[in-house]
């Protein structure tokens, strides 16, 4: 188990450290001078060289890479150009908000989707099942940013119940949230149900069959218990889904978070924070992986046997 | 046989339905220029921001240009950047799939490792990315959803191949002294393409929704191209005051995803039954 753990928490540290080298060589693999990538074209020379200098672009690029990396492990992650701040400042204000946005969005997801797509595994092919997955796999075709406009159109134009933009009240979350949610519970369904069906075709639950057990235990002692292995799995997999899914609706109702400030920063030509806010995101995704990985492990005995050994 | 095809579909619902609605679409595509009632940038100035009414069924937009027709255009390059991002992401995802699962070893370690690359990012988020480096504009962003979604080819490919490596018509092409390339593209591959089609067109609707998403936010299709994605954001300011210029677009977007998701689940029970939810 220790074994299996270090090997994935290895593993995990790489792919940070290639992503961070990625993000890093960003700026650089761009066809032209990061100076002007930066500035205006018409700013004279001088003024181009002194900023060479003091983002350090003259010195040799591995050790641009570890001043950077080294600003960014104590906190220092750079200054936004365009918003003359810097860029962990943003961050303090923002995260917050995306981190809030997608926690509710989570909670109202487990809540809905596994107890569905527990109850349409357990009833394969019943009426039930089959309205369950046609609305599923409708809700799933719906596009998050068309879902959210039309929530707009209903609930903020047309009954005037709930505001249409802004962040501050409670009523500002509702619409935002249910926008992110009707399309990840939708596909979150689907993929609880096939893993409960998975675990239905099984050795031990056949054995729990054979044994002559009632359908009903063995659902509860044997498929239920597993689903917990689930629930981990469907919570750390949605994770990036919905970090993916804030940037767009954070984007429709104004939203000042991550998300909202990616798209700006991207579309400004901002690299200081593009860097910061990718680099982030991917540890996250990183870290939710891996933590997926060992909370299966721990409450899978297979996978720690068949992974324990090493490859 | 031609009988027991048709049957065989007639049982099939989820690949008839979606079947013809993918073929509504690319219809659509395809012979705009002759369904369209006008041409998608004809701005009628006389009748800017027209509800729906019997000239313009859909409504006209702030420059008097004929929603419905815009509609229409808008599966043109909806169904562009799917065929295309999947035809890159198969080329690549399909070769490294193989080379990894028939050799393993360094070169397996090294594909898989690329490809858990491209999963440690928010496919959203990575496109983004990519699209800071080479630009914004539809072209660019076929070139960064290629770039990070061609993993799932290599992922499914690599695991048939390893598996298709040890069975015997493989170990007997090999003792035949026949050469990789060979042995790969007609021994593995055929067997492989099942696989690859139903990923293929489940993969479809993501990409359309992933593109749309990135027009909606203005790092894909540029004025005056008529995409659903950049119509929806072109309506928002209008949202009070003309919403058909969000219902249309959005519904027609509806519409093509719930089309291929159908027609890919048909598919996958019919070429791949084990994989049946």
């Amino acid at each position: 188990m220790g074994r299996y753990c270090i090997k994935k928490l290895l593993q995990g540290l790489l792919m940070i450290f290639t992503v961070s080298v990625l993000v890093f060589l960003m700026l650089h693999m761009m066809p032209g001078d990061p100076v002007d990538l930066m500035m205006d074209r018409k700013v004279d020379a001088s003024k181009k060289e002194a900023m060479r200098v003091q983002y350090g672009f003259d010195k040799p690029l591995p050790e641009q890479y570890f001043n950077w990396l080294g600003g960014i492990l104590h906190g220092d992650f750079g200054t936004s150009i365009r918003m003359r701040q810097p860029v962990s400042k943003l961050f303090q204000a923002r995260i917050p908000v995306t981190l809030e946005l997608c926690g509710i969005a989570m909670l109202l997801e487990l809540v809905i989707a596994v107890p569905l797509g527990l109850l349409s595994a357990y009833k394969k092919d019943s009426l039930f099942d089959r309205i369950v997955m046609s609305l599923s796999l409708f809700f799933a075709a719906i596009p998050s940013f068309w879902t959210a406009v039309m929530l707009i159109l209903i609930f903020g134009v047309t009954l005037k119940w709930l505001p249409i933009s802004g962040f501050g009240s409670p009523s500002n979350y509702v619409l935002p949230i249910a926008a992110m949610v009707m399309g990840w519970t939708a596909s979150s369904i689907r993929m609880t149900k096939t893993e409960v069906l998975d675990v239905l075709r099984e050795k031990y639950v056949l054995t729990a069959y054979a044994k002559g057990l009632p359908h009903r235990s063995v659902m509860v002692r044997h498929v239920l218990r597993n689903a917990l292995i689930l629930v981990t799995v469907v919570v750390f997999m949605s994770i990036p889904w919905l970090i993916g899914g804030a940037v767009i609706i954070e984007n429709i109702f104004v939203i000042p978070g991550m998300g909202s400030l990616l798209t700006q920063a991207i579309l400004n030509q901002d690299f200081a924070v593009v860097q910061a806010c990718v680099l982030l995101i991917a540890v996250l995704t990183v870290i939710c992986n891996l933590m997926s990985d060992i909370i299966t492990a721990i409450l899978d005995p297979r996978i720690r046997a068949s992974m324990g050994g090493g490859e | 046989m031609m009988k027991k095809t048709l049957r065989a579909l007639a049982r099939n619902k989820n690949l008839l339905v979606g079947g013809i609605m993918v073929l509504i679409v690319v219809v659509m595509a395809l012979f705009a220029g002759l369904i369209a009632p006008y041409p998608y940038n004809e701005a009628h100035l006389l009748d800017k921001m027209k509800p729906p009414c019997a000239a313009y069924p859909f409504g006209t937009d702030d420059f008097g240009r004929d929603m419905l027709s815009r509609v229409i255009y808008g599966a043109q390059p909806a169904l562009r950047v799917a065929l295309l991002a999947m035809i890159i992401e198969m080329g690549i995802g399909i070769t490294l799939g193989l080379i990894a699962g028939y050799y393993g070893g360094v070169v397996d370690h090294a594909v898989t490792f690329v490809g858990d690359l491209t999963w440690c990012v928010p496919p959203i988020v990575l496109t983004m990315a990519v699209i800071t480096m080479i630009g914004k504009g539809l072209d660019n962003v076929i070139i960064a959803t290629a770039l990070v979604s061609w993993a799932q080819y290599t992922r499914i490919v690599r695991a048939k191949t390893q598996a298709l490596r040890g069975m015997a018509f493989v170990e007997t092409a090999v003792a035949f002294n026949e050469r990789d390339s060979a042995i790969l593209l007609r021994y593995i591959l055929p067997n492989v393409m099942p696989s690859i089609i139903v990923l293929a067109s489940l993969s479809i609707p993501q990409t359309i929704m992933s593109t749309t998403a990135l027009s909606f936010l203005g790092m894909g299709a540029q004025p005056p191209s008529p995409d659903w994605g950049l119509a929806l954001s072109a309506s928002f300011r209008f949202i009070t005051t003309a919403p058909w210029l969000a219902v249309f677009p959005g519904l027609a977007l509806v519409f093509t995803v719930f089309a291929f998701n159908l027609f890919g689940e048909g598919l996958r029970d019919m070429l791949d039954p084990r994989l049946k939810v």
